[in-house]
């Protein structure tokens, strides 16, 4: 009896290993891909080969990438930043996103990398056109207040039905996405100012975070 | 009994969400959209017609005081090797099925067959088994999850007619609830005609 349950469970065991060898590389290859093909649908098309300079921007312990994104006669596209919900975590899982920024800072696309979100609420924001990709997309990223209308009057971003939870850690990737753009094009005050910018608290704004959370930035390729 | 009447009973008298009332957590859990339903349905089924067979090819080796730990290490191991495989060689498929494939393995309906049926039944008919109970499972969750989309979100398949009015509550839990009460009524009606 004991011999049996051993032998299935060694033998279970050996093949899941064997297959997760088998299958991690492809894995890895397929989740790069997805990355790069979501870095240049954020960014207008153009032309030619693509040269990208990764900058690796550390913000609140988190490691954020941009992504400059250059035509091969080293002219700027814009700036790619893969983001992730920092203070306020979605309502299962951060939230991952690709933000495309132009040079002025305009936000030119917004794509869902991964969430968890409840499917029919929160998993609406994978759908092009939602309430919350309509609340950044195009708009100029200096003028936006990354905060959800409901928390905060002056807030630029719409909440989706019945998903604030999900909502807030979108601005809040947003955000994150905003500071490690500033960082990575050099305008240093303006992201001393962003990153220290007063935030509202996960409980709805009744009860205020102590701490001012700061986001210093640090970046390895300087 | 025949191999049609094998399937037959998977669907309408042992259907398993609305008569065996098995695997409700997955079923109130992912049936706020009819194509999430569908998803969950469809994935469930792929894994348990593997299942039996597997349960039914090996029933003999397994002694019977520990066939519970021994089916579930089976199972378990098995949707892993799937997923991984699926994620590594047909990333589509995975992006539309992947987040179900975890909440299969928790899923008693796999446990369930294994244990009534597959451990007492040849491969063939076991493979029928989940056939059969797998259809029941998707036809149900893709109703359950079509009335909960139209009612709650004013689409349906994702095809928008009245967003933004309908009640939410239908999307959330307790919407899942009142939905799957209603409609088990419905069924066990017109069923025991």
């Amino acid at each position: 009896m004991v011999v049996v349950l051993f032998t299935i469970t060694a033998v279970s065991a050996f093949l899941v290993g064997v297959v997760n060898n088998v299958t991690k590389d492809t894995i890895a290859k397929t989740n790069a891909e997805n990355k790069l093909k979501a870095l240049t649908e954020v960014l207008p098309a153009f032309e030619g080969e693509a040269k990208y300079v990764h900058d690796t921007i550390a913000i609140e312990g988190a490691q954020i990438v941009a992504t400059r994104v250059m035509r091969s006669d080293d002219t700027t596209v814009g700036y790619a930043v893969e983001t992730h919900s920092l203070v306020k975590t979605g309502y299962a899982d951060k939230i991952y996103l690709m933000v495309g920024f132009l040079e002025d800072g305009t936000i030119n696309d917004i794509k869902v990398l991964s969430q968890k979100e409840t499917p029919g609420l929160g998993a609406n924001m994978v759908k092009p056109g939602n309430k919350l990709e309509a609340s950044f997309k195009g708009k100029h990223a200096a003028e936006l207040v990354f905060d959800v209308k409901k928390d905060n009057k002056a807030g630029s971003v719409d909440a989706l039905s019945g998903a604030t939870i999900s909502s807030r850690a979108y601005a809040d990737a947003m955000q994150t996405a905003y500071a490690a753009f500033l960082w990575t094009t050099g305008q240093r005050e303006q992201f001393e100012k962003a990153a220290d910018a007063p935030q509202q608290s996960m409980n709805t704004g009744a009860t205020k975070s102590t701490e001012p959370e700061a986001r210093k930035g640090e970046t390895d390729n300087e | 009994m025949s191999k049609w009447q094998l399937i037959v009973k998977g669907i309408v008298k042992e259907n398993p969400t609305f008569v065996l009332i098995l695997g409700m957590c997955p079923t109130i859990g992912v049936t706020s959209s009819a194509i999430n339903g569908m998803g969950m349905g469809v994935a469930t089924m792929a894994v348990l017609i593997m299942s039996n067979i597997v349960i039914s090819l090996i029933k003999n080796f397994i002694p019977d005081k520990v066939r519970i730990p021994a089916f579930i290490v089976v199972i378990a191991s098995f949707v892993t090797i799937i997923e991984m495989l699926m994620q590594a060689y047909v990333p589509a498929l995975y992006a539309a099925l992947g987040v179900f494939i975890p909440l299969i393995v928790v899923n008693c309906i796999i446990l369930g067959r294994a244990e009534a049926f597959a451990s007492k039944n040849s491969a063939l008919a076991s493979a029928l088994d989940g056939v059969g109970i797998g259809l029941g499972f998707t036809v149900s969750l893709t109703v359950i999850g079509a009335v909960r989309e139209i009612l709650g979100g004013g689409s349906i398949f994702g095809v928008e007619f009245a967003a933004d009015v309908m009640p939410l509550v239908f999307i959330l839990a307790p919407g899942g609830f009142i939905v799957l009460g209603y409609l088990m009524v419905l069924f066990n009606k017109i069923a025991k005609r």
